[in-house]
This record gives structure tokens, sequence and C-alpha cells, in this order.
């Protein structure tokens, strides 16, 4: 699926300003930024709910029709179920809304009602669910009807620990079934987790977009932490920053001079000068990444502060 | 694939039908109504459980007489006043006491009681005294049969109503067909206040909630809203048939029990030979003007008349509830609303007086209006080509409507937080 310039303006603002992405077939895609910064609206476009002032959404090559949308499975953020209904009926509805016969519908209910352990809701009223156990209950709703592309905006906002990891593992056997799932997050430690792919929004554009590999790398910072026996010294290559010793050894924080010198290279110049203990790259976690690309803030001062 | 519109028309029926709530008055209410119609019978024909006695003192020996004792009141002559009346234990309910001859002092009548005296015992003893009295002055005049020539003076003129029809001459009551009219008329319009403002609750009830994000993925919101307006619709026109139906069998089966015949007029004057009450032959006469209506006409044309109106009404409210964020900015647009629909109700039931000037002539056309003043004249009988002009007028009516809510409903209910004027709404028709 792609999103080619797509452009969505409000009256008094622009929510999306020629914003481009790139899903692939059968990858976890990672919506990120700050509140306000036009995921939903994407996310709403992708869905036909609202349309694009400029640009368009093409889905297998070709532009987004009106029953595209029944290959998509939608968790909007603001969720609902009618109150007064009981859990089962009211699953059964939206299931067949999708689609789904009565008696398929049923079947598949009652499975994904057993794997979440929650048959006992069936008769329960919507308004007897705290919002957590109605969010299971929309989640299985969106996706029961199996669509090819699945969209979740903010799945696991609601969600306690344990049930954020049931997500975050469903999520990824649904990958491993072929779907496509893109989901939208301030939860940047699900992001490295089960996401293949990125794209940053900041201020309506895309600020940052690429594989999270390719990303976590392009934003290496060129600190390691090296536990050794021994003094270090900065050289040529590179800087030590800080010493702290322990326990007969020492822990320096050092930095590379040179961008375009290896980690092999690196080492050498290292154990030419101590026994090395431990090696570890200061590769920076998406949540840095996201502080540094919204708040603007200097990476390296933000991983000092630790 | 079962069509969506269909899916969550039954959604929003078996909802509202499995409410208790509705469960209870589609049930009670047509015994409301047959108990409204039987019970003031019944319970003449019980009559009162208790005669009162009424010791009657009557000084001038003339009066005891005219006060003849009936199903309610026992009069008993008695000579003077006792302490006995007093106590508690007396079986005496009351006291008439008369002192001097009315003709000449009107003031020397009295009823005494311990308890409050009854304004039937009053109005009753009046009544009886002034005919007395009455009688008593005539008399003084001397003139010779001069009471029967009074009774002839005094016969009423009795005009009977008559209508053509086809199958010929009909006796009818114009009194009975106002009043049909007019519980039509309040009835069209409760259904169509009620299931009206049952979609906007709908609406704004999946507004507010924000199931409408959940749904819209795999509902056009056009669909839901016609599978709404659809669903509330059927409920509202299978609470009608229930009503019908058990009403229709309790006023025959009640008649049946009371005896009452409800068609034949033949009957009526066999039941007034054998001297039956004139309650009853009240009773007989209106069931006979009833049975005179056109029912069937009625009945189709109530339910026509429902589902135009309810479409009218429940479109444009629809709109408004998928326009507004909550209850209170609802009240204000549902105002306009209510003001046209007030006028139509009150339009209608002054149209009772007068069914054929030219307001109701022309506000049984009028689209907003018509489907409530309509009812008030049907009893009346109305030709077929204003039938007809008039409801292919409201269903025109209502599907312009309609088109016009749905662009408005798509628009809005997806919209938060925005407070949404008139002005807005109809940016938003012209945009899509």
């Amino acid at each position: 699926m792609e999103v080619h310039n797509v452009v969505k303006r409000y009256s008094g603002h622009t929510a999306l300003d020629g914003v481009s992405i790139n899903v692939g077939k059968g990858r976890v895609f990672g919506l990120l930024g700050p509140n306000g910064a036009g995921k939903t609206t994407l996310i709403r476009i992708i869905n036909r709910i609202t349309m694009p002032d400029e640009g368009e959404v093409t889905i297998d090559g070709h532009a987004l029709r009106a029953d595209d949308v029944y290959n998509i499975g939608y968790l909007p953020e603001e969720r609902g179920l009618y109150k007064k209904m009981k859990v089962g009926e009211q699953a059964l509805y939206l299931a067949r809304l999708k689609g789904l016969g009565k008696e398929e519908a049923t079947r598949r209910l009652r499975w994904w009602f057993d794997k979440f352990d929650i048959n006992p809701w069936w008769n329960k009223k919507v308004e007897e669910l705290s919002k957590g156990m109605q969010q299971k209950v929309q989640f299985v709703v969106t996706v029961l009807h199996e669509p090819q592309l699945m969209i979740f905006d903010e799945p696991f906002s609601g969600f306690d620990p344990v049930n954020a990891d049931l997500l975050k593992r469903e999520i990824l056997e649904l990958k491993d079934k072929g779907h496509t799932i893109i989901f939208s997050t301030h939860n940047m430690g699900s992001v490295e987790e089960i996401c293949d792919d990125i794209a940053l929004i900041n201020h309506s554009k895309v600020v940052l977009d690429g594989s999270v590999l390719d990303v976590r790398s392009h934003y290496r910072t060129g600190l390691y932490e090296i536990i050794a026996g021994g003094g270090l010294q900065s050289s040529g290559c590179f800087e030590v920053l800080s010493t702290s010793p322990s326990h007969g050894c020492c822990k320096y924080l050092i930095r590379k001079n040179d961008r375009e010198c290896s980690n092999s290279l690196l080492l050498g110049e290292l154990a030419k000068q101590v026994e090395i203990y431990s090696f570890a790259e200061q590769t920076p976690s998406m949540n840095d990444i996201f502080l540094k690309v919204v708040g603007g803030q200097d990476l390296e001062i933000a991983d000092y502060g630790k | 694939m079962e069509s969506k519109v269909w899916i969550v028309a039954q959604r929003e029926a078996a909802t509202r039908i499995k409410k208790k709530s509705f469960i209870i008055m589609t049930i009670l209410m047509p015994f409301l109504m047959a108990g409204l119609v039987f019970l003031p019978l019944l319970l003449s024909m019980i009559g009162s459980s208790e005669r009162m006695t009424v010791a009657v003192i009557d000084n001038t020996g003339k009066y005891a007489e005219a006060l003849k004792s009936n199903d309610d009141y026992l009069f008993v002559p008695t000579d003077k006043m006792r302490d006995s009346f007093r106590s508690d234990s007396t079986d005496v309910g009351a006291v008439v006491q008369i002192t001097a001859d009315l003709v000449d002092f009107p003031g020397s009548a009295a009823i005494f009681s311990q308890r409050e005296v009854p304004m039937d015992l009053r109005g009753y003893v009046e009544s009886a005294l002034t005919e007395k009295v009455r009688e008593e002055k005539f008399n003084r005049y001397d003139i010779p049969e001069l009471s029967s020539i009074i009774d002839d003076v005094q016969k009423k003129v009795e005009v009977s109503t008559i209508r053509w029809t086809d199958e010929g001459e009909q006796s009818s009551m114009s009194e009975v067909v106002m009043v049909v009219g007019m519980i039509l008329t309040f009835l069209i319009y409760m259904f169509v206040l009620s299931y009206g403002s049952m979609v906007m609750q709908g609406v704004m009830e999946e507004k507010t909630n924000r199931i409408v994000e959940l749904m819209v993925s795999s509902v056009k919101p056009v669909d839901l809203l016609l599978g709404k307006i659809i669903g509330i619709g059927l409920v509202g026109i299978f609470q009608m048939l229930i009503w019908g139906l058990l009403l229709a069998v309790l006023l025959v089966g009640g008649s049946l029990m009371t005896g009452i015949p409800m068609m034949a007029e033949t009957d009526m004057q066999a039941m007034a030979a054998a001297g039956a009450s004139a309650d009853m032959a009240e009773m007989a006469q209106l069931f006979t003007a009833l049975g005179s209506l056109p029912v069937v006409e009625i009945i189709v044309l109530f339910v026509l008349y429902f589902i135009g109106g309810y479409l009218l009404y429940a479109s444009i409210l629809a709109a408004f509830g998928a326009a507004v964020n909550d209850q209170q900015d609802s009240q204000q647009l549902m105002l306009p609303v209510m003001v046209i629909m007030m006028f139509a109700f009150y339009a209608g039931f002054y149209s009772a007086d007068n069914p054929e000037g030219p307001f109701a002539f022309w506000m049984s056309f009028f689209p907003f209006t018509s489907s409530i003043v309509m009812m008030v004249r049907i009893p009346f009988g109305v030709p077929v080509w204003q039938e007809l002009l008039s409801v292919a007028l409201l269903f025109a009516t209502d599907f312009f409507i309609l088109w016009i809510s749905a662009k408005i409903y798509r628009v809005g209910i997806l919209m938060y937080g925005k407070k949404i004027s008139f002005k807005e709404m109809c940016r938003w028709v012209k945009m899509s």
C-alpha cells in the first residue's frame, strides 16, 4: 500500500502536507508522531473516512476504491460500543456488518473469545466491562474478518502491561499469517519490538521513515561503553569521554572521532591498549530518536543524562 | 450477502423491542384505553354499593313526597330533629330540613350532615325542590291543564345527522366523528414525535460514544442512517399493529361482555323498546356511529401518514443529531422542529371544528403538517384525489429531505468539538 503526496487542509491549518509512505505487504508499519501531528488524519484517509485534498492512496497498485475498505480492518483511536448491548450480540452485529455470515461469525468469535479467555463476557452488557476489556472486544472485531490490511490507531493505550504484551504477540502472529499491519503509537518500546518499518510524522510532514534498523543505524551516536582492564587513553581514532573505575577494571565511555571508522577497526585500536571485557555500541533507542527528531534535542546530551 | 441496511435495521428494531419499557407500554396501553371506554359504563351499571339514608323533616308537609328515593339515596320522612342523628352510631347520613313554605321563603331548606354534604345529594335535593316549587307557583295561576301545556311547550327538537354514502343513508354522530379525528391527530402526533426523537437519540448515542468510528469502516454512513430510520420505523408500525389488534379484541370482547351490540341499528331499537337504560342506548348509538366510520380507510391512511410524517421528521432530527456534540446543543436545534410539530398539532386539533375550512384544507397538503392535519379530516370523509395528492406530496418531500439529511449526517457524524450552526450545515449540503 502506498500513500502519495497526500495533502489535507482544514480551515485554518494543514493537517497533512505532502505525506508519502510506503507500506510493504506483510510488514508491520509503525506510524509515530506527537499528538496532533496528523497520524489519525492519515489513517482516516487510508480508510476513506475523509478524502484527501490532493494526492492519492493506492493499494496493490490501483487507486483505493470503496470496496477496498472491506479488506481493511480498522481499530479507531476513539472507539465505543453500544453500552446497553450484550458483548456477544454486539460483536456478532459488527462482524455481520463486515460481511460475515451469522454462523461463520459466531464460530470465529467463539474461537477468539476462547483465545483471549473472555468467554464469560459473552452475555455481559458492554457497560459492565472496563475500558481495557472493551478494547479487547474491539480488537477481536477488527481482525475477525481477516482483512489483508489491518490498521490500529493507538492500540496500546488503555492496556495494562500484561494485555499490551498479549496484543504485541497477536500483532506478530497476524504478521506471520501474512497480514499487513499499520499502527500508530506513542509506545516506543513496542515499536522496537514489533515494527519492521516506521514513519515519523511531525507538524503534518513525514520527517523520518524507513526500516527500524536503518533508522537506528542512521542515528548512531558513535558512542561506546567499554569495560576493560588497564588505562585507556584517547587516540587519533577515538576520544575517552569519561572513566569510572570499579572492581579492578574500568568503565569507559568513548566516542569515535571518525564516522567512517568501522567497529572492527576501533576494536583493534582499543585492543592495542587494554584488555577488553565488554564492548557495547550505544545505539539510540527509538525513544531517543523520537525525542531528537521531534523535540530537536541533542541526542548526545540526552545520552549523557543517563 | 445480506444488505447492510437491513442488518442495521434489524439491530435497531431488536434492541428496542426487547426493552422492558417497550414491552410493558405496548401491552398495557390498549388495556388502559379500553378501560377508559368501558370503566365509566361498568361503574354506572354496578351502581353505588350503598344507599345513603337521608332523613327528611318537612314542617310544611308539602315537600317530603317530592324527594323520591333512588339508587343512591333513601329519603325517610321524620317528624323532628333528633339528637341521635348527630351520634356516630346513626345510619342516617344526612338530614334535609324544610322549615317554611319554599314558595314564599325560598331560603328555608337546609341539609345537615356530620360529614361534608355530597355535591350530588345537594344537586339532587335542589332540583327536586325547585321542580316542586315551580309546580306550586304554576298552580297558583290557576290555569286549567297548565302542566300539560307546559310539557307540550318544552318539547325539544332533535336534529339527526345523516351522511349519504355509497351504501345509502347512514345516521352519524358528528361529535363522535370529531372526537375520533382529534384522537387520530393526537395519536399520529405522538407516534411521529416519539419515534422521530428516538432516531435522534440513537444517532447522538452513536456519535457521542464514538461507536460510529468503529462502524464507518464497515458500513457507509448513509446505510447506517437508512438502517436506523427503517429499523425504528418498523418498531413504530409493530407497536401500532399490536395496539390496534389488542384494542379491537378488547372492544369487541368488552361490548359482548356488557351486552352492547356494536353495529346493528335494529338491535338498538329493539333494545330501546325493551326498555334498556338511557346509558346503554347512548353507548349503543356511539358504537353504531363508530361502526359507520370508514375504518379501513382510516387504518391504511394512518399507517401511510405515520410512515410519511415519521420519515420527514426522523430525517431532520437524525441530521441534527449528527451535527451536535451533546444534549444541550441538540435542544437548541430541536426547538424549531418542535415549533413546527406543535403548530401542526394545534392546526389539526382546531381543524376538527371546521374540517372543510381553507386552513385545514391547505394544511393537509403542506408536507410538514399534512400527516397530522389530514388525520382529523379523514373521519369526516375526504375525496380520494386529495388523499392521494397529500400523500404523494408528503413522500416526495420525504425523499428530498432524506437526501439532504444524509449529506449533513455524513459530515456531522465524524465531526467533533465544533459547534454547528444552520449555516454550517447548509455548507455541508452544498459541499458534497
